[in-house]
C-alpha cells in the first residue's frame, strides 16, 4: 500500500532523513520507533505532503505522491495525527470533527461516521458542544484521532499519541488503535515510548538519526537486547 | 463639542478597521505579512475611480465590481509571487523572510505602475451623495453615514462567512493551529487563495471609502499599511474583533487627539498608547497568548 525508497528530506542544511526505505502492507499496524530528534515526525509530514523530500520516491496504492499537497494526500486517503494533537482549541468537538471530513462529500456516509467515531470515543459524545481546547489531555488525543478518522482514511499516520498521557490512557489508546486496525484501517505508529507500539505491531522499524537501524515483527523488536536497552528502559509499561 | 468628535472618530474608525480586517485575515490563515497590502488597498480605489469615469458607473455599481476586481488582483498575485515560495519552503525562518522581501518588492511594483497609469494627482471619488442628517447637536453627512454603514455590511457579511460557512469554519481553523490544519489537508492553496481574494475585496472598500473622503493617488497606500500594522497589534495579531475595535479605537484616538490635542502631532498619541497596550498586554488587546 505504502512504498517509500531512498527517501531524503532536510531542513535547509540539517537533513533529517538519510534514504529511508519502508513499505507497508494494506491492513498492516507499522511501527516505526525512534529516539527524540530521529526523524520520526519528518517522515510522517514528508508522506502526508506537509514537507517536500530532498529526493526519494513516495508510492501510495502504486501511486507516486511526492509533490502532491497534504490537502491531496488528504483526499487520496491519508490521514495524520499530529505530535502534541493540534486540536483547535476556540472551535467545539463537533466542529474539529466536521473539519477532518472537509473534503468528503458523501454526507449520508459522513454523519454514519461520525456516528461510529462518537461510540468508539463516548467521551467526545458527552462533549460535543465544548471548546476542544477545554478537554484533558488524552481527551485531545482522542479527537485528534476521531478527526483524521473522519476523513475515512485507509492509512491513519498516528506522531506519538501516548505523549504525555497517563499510563492508563495509554493502554486505552492502544486497544482503540488495535481495534480500527481490525476495523480495516492501514496504520503507521511513530513512538519514542516502544512498549504498547511494539506490542500491536505487526512490524516494526527503528529509527536512529535519518536512518532505518533495524527492522523485524513487533515481538523481535520486543525481545531485542539493543532495541530493549535503548528505547524500552523502565517498567512503565507504555 | 465632544460627541461631534466622536461621530468623525467613528467614521474614520470604520475605514481603518476595514482596512486591517483584510490585513489580519491574511496574517491569520497564511501567518503571512503582506507589505503589498496598501498598495492592494490603492488600485482598489483606482478600480472603482476607473470604473466610475470609463464607463460612468455610479459609486454603489462601481464598487462591487471593483471589489471583484481587486480580489482577482490578489489572488493573481498570490499564485504568482507568493505560493512559489511557500510550496518550497520548509516553514523556516529563511521561508518568511523571502515572502517579506517578496511582498516588499511588490509594493514598489505595484506603486510604480500606479504611477506610470493613473499619474500623481490626487483625485476624488464622488459618491454622489449629500445633504447632512443632524443626530442632536451632531451633524453628520449623509456621506459619512453611509461610510459607516457600508462598514457595518462589511463586517456581517464577513462574520456570515467566518460564522456560517464551509469554507469560513476551515479559516477559522487555520487561524487557530497551523499544524493541526495542515494534518488534516486544510492549509491547501485554494482556502489560501479564497483568502486573499477577501482580502483584495476588503482593501478595495477601504481604499474606495477614503477616496471619497480624502483622495485617490498612487502614494495613498503607505499610510492605510501602516495603520493596518498599530491595529493588528493593538487589537491582536490575527483577530477578527480585534481588527474591527483597533481600527474604531485608533480612529477615535487620532481624531481625539486632532481635535483637543495637537492635530500635528495626533500621531504620536497612537503609538503612546500602542506601546502601551504592548507593555501591559503583549498579545494585543483580544490577542491570546500561546
Ligand atoms: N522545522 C525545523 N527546522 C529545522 N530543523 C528541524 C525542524 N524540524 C525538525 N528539525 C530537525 O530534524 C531532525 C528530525 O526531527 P523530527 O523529525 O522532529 O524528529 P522526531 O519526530 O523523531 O523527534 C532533528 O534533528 C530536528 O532538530
Ligand atoms: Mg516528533
Amino acid at each position: 500500500m505504502l512504498e517509500i525508497r531512498d527517501l531524503e528530506a532536510a531542513y535547509g542544511p540539517i537533513v533529517a532523513l538519510h534514504g529511508v526505505n519502508l513499505t507497508i502492507a494494506e491492513g498492516e499496524a507499522i511501527t516505526v520507533i525512534g529516539a527524540n530528534g530521529a526523524g520520526k515526525s519528518t517522515l510522517l509530514k514528508t508522506i502526508c505532503g506537509i514537507l517536500k523530500p530532498r529526493s526519494g520516491e513516495i508510492r501510495f496504492e502504486g501511486k507516486p505522491t511526492i509533490g502532491l499537497s497534504s490537502a491531496r494526500m488528504v483526499q487520496s486517503g491519508v490521514a495524520l495525527v499530529p505530535e502534541g494533537r493540534h486540536v483547535f482549541p476556540q472551535l467545539t468537538v463537533r466542529e474539529n470533527l466536521d473539519l477532518g471530513a472537509y473534503y468528503r462529500r458523501d454526507h449520508a456516509a459522513v454523519r454514519a461516521d461520525l456516528e461510529a467515531a462518537l461510540d468508539t470515543f463516548p467521551i467526545l459524545r458527552e462533549r460535543l458542544s465544548q471548546p476542544g481546547g477545554s478537554l484533558s489531555g488524552g481527551q485531545q488525543q482522542m479527537l485528534a484521532i476521531a478527526r483524521a478518522m473522519m476523513s475515512r482514511p485507509r492509512l491513519l499516520m498516528l506522531d506519538e499519541p501516548s505523549l504525555g498521557l497517563a499510563p492508563a490512557i495509554v493502554q486505552q489508546l492502544g486497544r482503540i488503535i488495535q481495534e480500527l486496525n481490525r476495523g480495516g484501517a492501514t496504520i503507521l505508529l511513530v513512538e519514542q515510548n516502544a512498549r504498547m507500539a511494539l506490542r500491536l505491531a505487526h512490524r516494526a522499524y527503528v529509527l536512529a538519526t535519518g536512518r532505518v537501524t533495524r527492522t523485524g515483527t513487533g515481538q523481535e523488536l520486543l525481545d531485542d537486547p539493543a532495541v530493549k536497552a535503548s528505547y524500552l528502559g523502565g517498567h512503565s509499561g507504555t | 463639542m465632544l460627541a461631534q468628535q466622536v461621530v468623525n472618530g467613528i467614521v474614520l474608525g470604520s475605514i481603518y478597521a476595514l482596512s486591517a480586517l483584510g490585513f489580519t485575515l491574511i496574517f491569520g490563515a497564511a501567518r503571512l505579512v503582506n507589505f503589498a497590502y496598501g498598495e492592494i488597498l490603492m488600485l482598489g480605489a483606482f478600480f472603482t475611480l476607473t470604473l466610475m469615469s470609463a464607463l460612468g458607473l455610479p459609486f454603489f455599481a462601481a464598487l462591487p465590481a471593483g471589489m471583484a476586481a481587486t480580489a482577482l488582483l490578489s489572488v493573481i498575485l498570490f499564485y504568482l509571487t507568493i505560493r512559489p515560495l511557500t510550496r518550497k519552503s520548509y516553514t523556516s525562518l529563511q521561508g518568511e523572510l523571502q515572502v517579506i522581501l517578496v511582498t516588499l518588492g511588490l509594493l514598489y511594483v505595484l506603486r510604480e505602475s500606479a504611477f506610470i497609469i493613473w499619474g500623481s494627482a490626487p483625485r476624488k471619488i464622488e459618491m454622489g451623495i449629500s445633504g447632512i442628517v443632524m443626530l442632536g447637536d451632531v451633524v453628520l453627512t449623509r456621506q459619512r453615514l453611509v461610510v459607516i454603514l457600508i462598514m457595518a455590511i462589511m463586517v456581517t457579511a464577513l462574520y456570515l462567512m467566518l460564522y456560517r460557512t464551509r469554507i469560513g469554519k476551515a479559516l477559522r481553523a487555520i487561524a487557530q493551529n497551523r499544524e493541526g490544519a495542515a494534518a488534516i489537508g486544510l492549509d491547501g492553496d485554494r482556502i489560501i487563495a479564497f483568502v486573499f481574494a477577501v482580502s483584495g475585496a476588503l482593501a478595495c472598500v477601504a481604499g474606495s471609502l477614503l477616496g471619497t473622503l480624502y483622495a485617490v493617488e498612487p502614494a495613498m497606500g503607505g499610510a492605510p499599511l501602516l495603520k493596518a500594522f498599530v491595529i493588528v497589534i493593538f487589537g491582536g495579531l490575527g483577530s477578527v474583533p480585534g481588527a474591527i475595535a483597533g481600527g474604531l479605537l485608533l480612529g477615535l484616538i487620532e481624531t481625539l487627539a486632532g481635535a483637543y490635542i495637537s492635530f500635528a502631532f495626533k500621531d504620536i498619541f497612537t503609538f503612546l498608547l500602542l506601546i502601551a497596550v504592548l507593555l501591559l498586554r503583549p498579545a494585543g488587546l483580544f490577542g491570546r497568548t500561546r
